[in-house]
């Protein structure tokens, strides 16, 4: 079932949670909603599931407005962060629910709810767990019995507030795969909230990013990193270095470079941000454009070595990440001065970090180039 | 065992050592002392005034304790108690159940002025309570005359009584329930309605459930206080006997007139009520600690 909310406004006394959502998910999707904590994401889907009920705007399942319909008739499976198990019922009452609360003429026989109760249990493996209490149970399998609840009544759209959030990182990992291969051979058209963008990109088909109760940004996790729409989704989905620096005519000067950078597009000059990764820093060949540094600190952590370096000119701090084989990582010695290349970077103009998050505004300039010597030395 | 021996052999050549004490766990005569103390208060001031209501009401031997409670004013006084709490029981029963639902549940303008509320019977003397409704429903009272003139009596009358008893008990139910109600949330509540419950199968089959030790509990206390109730009964009863007496007031009346033995036979069902409420509140709270311990519930 395709979801579509239109124009969505809420507010919680003086505090506006979501102003003018608008989004589209296409039926069969899994979709995730992520933002920071008070970015509105659960409410809007707390508003999907007819939980809570906007000021302004239309949510549509299908053709059906539903926006006015009370929650126990959207028929959403909604899964809550803390489970929300019945705590006086066993896993098997718990399942049934659904069933047994339809009213008379729609509600199965006693033996048909014990065998879709049973099926449901098998698809989530705790078939063997029917008569155990909620309390019995590991944080895994509750948030499983809340799964095989929220199924049970043929939900036509699946939501899940953090399903993941209270669990332990090793169990989050394997529940989360599992929700995924589930997901593919359900196809019902889910969202789930999330603060992760890790647990996001991993799970989800696309990504919704919210901040401050707007959409920043939709995309799959290639366009979110390829192409962040705001210095707050670059931000967001990782670490983040950021250099002031201007643009002048067609180039663009990085802190202390005497080498500009060449770019192809012709923007209005003046002082910008470039956002770049640490990941998409290296060591700059003699000759090339790039920045300056001093290394003030290199620590192995795994795989990865992670450098601190402050740039000769300004000082701005930047953190470089390198697979531990690569070759620029003899070169990264605490005191050493090094050139570094940005092989993918982001420019956005300065007025966009004062004024977020009321205006949106794509990157003036995307920059990237290719590792030409990718792998391992 | 004889693995323990060969594999420290040298524990038991070693002089014993004085067994270190939990830094939580206090000395034994401080533990004697702690203990000795409760156990004699509880002694003085609960079992030895149990024990002798008993001990006064058979005085007289097992007939005269009969007689006692078979007398028709006797009787009079224990249907007219039984009458009381079996109508104030469910009512309050009901309006806690009720505002425990809105206060925990819900979101309202004058909630804290409601959670005052309620506590206002337990707040004042039972006594002013009692003379409220004097001055509201008496002779010389506010609806007095309009009482008066369509012939209905509140006070001196079954209906005052009623209403006294049922002010003064209201606040048990709501009290025990506001606490289990909040600590639980709305999540099940919500997890109900998106699986498609209505608010009625809601309220019957996840809150209902969920608060129905506690319900019980403060039913328990609730009619403990609907039986026993005395000060604000006594000023709007008028103790005419066979009519407006309770079982208490009852009690008082045969206790001023020197009948000890019958005061206290009558007296006696009264503190049987009171160990049976303490029974049953103690069977209560250990299976309401086994449920929040995660046992089977």
């Amino acid at each position: 079932m395709k979801i579509a909310v239109q124009g969505i406004r809420k507010h919680f006394g003086a505090l506006t949670v979501l102003d003018d959502v608008s989004l589209d998910v296409a039926s069969g999707d899994l979709v995730a909603l992520l933002g920071p904590s008070g970015s509105g994401k659960t409410t809007l889907l707390r508003i999907i599931a007819g939980l809570e009920f906007p000021e302004h705007g239309s949510v549509w399942f299908g053709d059906e407005d539903v926006a006015a319909r009370p929650a126990r008739e959207r028929r959403v499976g909604f899964v809550f962060q803390h489970y929300a198990l019945f705590r006086h019922m066993n896993v098997f009452e718990n399942v049934a629910f659904g069933m047994r609360v339809k009213p008379r003429p729609e509600r199965p026989a006693e033996t048909e709810i014990q065998r879709r109760a049973f099926d449901l249990l098998r698809l989530v493996q705790l078939d063997g767990l029917a008569g155990r209490m909620p309390t019995q149970l590991s944080g895994g399998q509750r948030q499983r019995v809340a799964l095989a609840r929220a199924l049970a009544v043929e939900p036509r759209v699946l939501l899940l507030d953090e399903p993941f959030g209270a669990l332990d990182s090793r169990v989050r990992k394997e529940l989360r795969r599992w929700l995924r291969r589930l997901h593919e051979e359900l196809r019902l058209t889910t969202l789930f909230v999330t603060h992760d963008q890790e647990e996001a990109l991993e799970l989800a088909d696309r990504v919704v990013v919210l901040n401050h109760g707007k959409i920043e940004q939709v995309g799959s996790t290639d366009e979110l990193y390829e192409h962040p729409a705001t210095p707050f989704v670059f931000d967001f989905l990782g670490d983040t270095n950021v250099l002031p620096a201007e643009i002048r005519g067609r180039e663009l000067l990085l802190p202390g470079g005497e080498q500009p950078f060449p770019i192809d597009s012709i923007h209005p000059s003046g002082p910008v941000d470039v956002y770049v990764r640490p990941g998409d820093l290296r060591l700059a060949e003699p000759g090339h454009p790039g920045v300056d540094v001093r290394v003030t600190a290199v620590q192995r952590t795994g795989p990865i070595v992670r450098a601190t370096a402050d740039t000769l000119a300004g000082a701005a701090k930047l953190l470089v990440e390198l697979p531990h084989l690569h070759h620029d990582v003899p070169h990264f010695r605490a005191g050493a001065t090094v050139r570094l290349r940005l092989m993918q970077f982001s420019v956005f103009s300065q007025s966009d970090r004062a004024a977020r998050p009321a205006t949106l505004q794509a990157p003036i300039l995307i920059g990237r180039e290719r590792e030409r010597d990718a792998g391992v030395s | 065992m004889s693995a323990a021996t060969s594999s420290a052999p040298w524990t038991s050549a070693a002089p014993p050592r004085p067994v270190p004490r939990a830094a939580t766990q206090d000395p034994r005569w401080a533990r004697a002392l702690l203990i000795g103390t409760a156990l004699t208060f509880l002694g003085l001031f609960l079992v030895l005034p149990l024990v002798t209501v008993f001990i006064e009401a058979l005085a007289k031997g097992i007939s005269a304790y009969v007689e006692a409670i078979r007398e028709p004013t006797a009787l009079a006084a224990i249907r007219l108690t039984l009458l009381v709490a079996a109508i104030s029981v469910p009512l309050n029963t009901l309006f806690g159940i009720a505002a425990a639902w809105a206060i925990a549940k819900f979101e309202f303008r004058g909630k804290s002025l409601l959670i005052t509320a309620i506590d206002l019977p337990l707040a004042v003397s039972p006594v002013v309570s009692g003379l409220i409704f004097v001055l509201l429903f008496g002779a010389q009272g506010l609806l007095g005359p309009w009482l008066m003139a369509h012939d209905i009596k509140i006070i001196f009358a079954v209906p005052g009584i009623l209403l006294a008893t049922t002010f003064i008990t209201f606040p048990f139910v709501a009290r025990e329930l506001i606490p289990v109600m909040q600590e639980q949330g709305t999540e099940e509540e919500e997890a109900a309605v998106s699986l498609g419950a209505t608010g009625w199968q809601t309220f019957r089959r996840v809150t209902l459930p969920n608060v129905r030790l506690g319900l019980l509990y403060g039913v328990v206390l609730l009619n403990a206080r609907a039986m026993g109730e005395f000060g604000a009964v006594s000023v709007v009863s008028g103790h005419i006997r066979g009519l407006t007496n309770t079982m208490p007031l009852h009690v008082e009346i045969l206790y001023n007139e020197y009948q000890g033995a019958a005061a206290f036979a009558v007296a006696s069902l009264l503190a049987l009520l009171a160990i049976a409420t303490l029974i049953a509140k103690t069977v209560l709270e250990s299976r309401m600690g086994k449920r929040t311990r995660g046992g089977h519930g």
